[in-house]
């Protein structure tokens, strides 16, 4: 599993700490996830989508996947 | 469920332990290896019990001192004549490093005060359920063992074998899927 939650965290001016802080998750999970080595539940993927403003969609992909913007081209 | 409730649910907890504890002392005619037993699973319990709740430095503290004083007097015990079993001071050497074990693992998650968030969770549930698993080949071994290759080995053995295997197995496999990041 892929996720670009670095990217938009790092857009959102938040740190791993505010993040986790923010999903009520520890920071080690937001490191996992940021690693791909996390399958999150979708309850979890779903608030920290909203949390970064976006959606499940631009967050997470899978290794048989390409990227959404790949997709759409 | 609310703060009353689990209140409610901790004190009757508590009592039935405490119950079955006085129950096995008065059982077991009142000796001084029973007693100790008793004691070390009630500081077992308890220290477990306090670093779920209030996994602070204070308590790691107590629980590292408690599990260093556990392992000196039963090494002392082995070393000078008491009227022991040698079971009971196993035990006490065996309890002092779960302490430990305990000390090192909650002092990782230090930084996240108590916090269980679903991925720990998912960890420490599987870490318990492989825990499990492991302890049931362990028991089929045994038993074949004892029933097909003839080995003789005391009940007190099989139950301190137990004893160690069950919490230290559970603490390496959710240190193991910790480190790994997820049970998959």
């Amino acid at each position: 599993m892929y996720t670009r939650i670095k990217e938009y965290r790092t857009r959102e001016g938040l740190t791993q700490a505010d993040l986790a802080q923010k999903a009520g998750v520890r920071r080690e999970t937001i490191v996992f996830l940021e690693k791909g080595k996390y399958n999150p539940s979708l309850r979890l993927a779903h608030h920290i989508a909203r949390i970064l403003h976006t959606s499940i969609e631009e967050l997470f992909f899978f290794d048989d996947e390409t990227g959404p913007e790949m997709n759409n081209s | 469920m609310n703060r009353t409730a689990i209140i409610t649910l901790e004190i009757i907890i508590a009592a039935l332990i405490l119950v079955v504890l006085i129950g096995t002392y008065l059982s077991s005619g009142f000796t001084y290896d029973a007693l100790i037993w008793i004691l070390l699973i009630a500081l077992g319990i308890g220290a477990m019990y306090l670093l779920k709740k209030h996994n602070s430095t204070g308590v790691r503290r107590i629980i590292a001192v408690m599990g260093i004083l556990c392992i000196g007097i039963s090494f002392a015990g082995i070393l000078t004549p008491t009227p022991l079993l040698p079971a009971t001071l196993t035990m006490g050497m065996v309890f002092g490093m779960i302490l430990l074990l305990l000390h090192w693992r909650m002092k990782r998650q230090d930084g996240d005060l108590g916090l269980q968030d679903e991925r720990s969770l998912r960890i420490g549930t599987y870490g318990i359920a492989c825990s499990w698993y492991l302890t049931y080949i362990v028991v089929i071994l045994l038993a074949s063992a004892i029933r097909l290759g003839g080995m003789q080995i005391p009940a007190e053995s099989v139950i301190i074998i137990l004893i160690i295997l069950m919490p230290i197995s559970t603490i390496l496999f959710q240190t193991y899927y910790n480190y790994k990041g997820d049970v998959y």
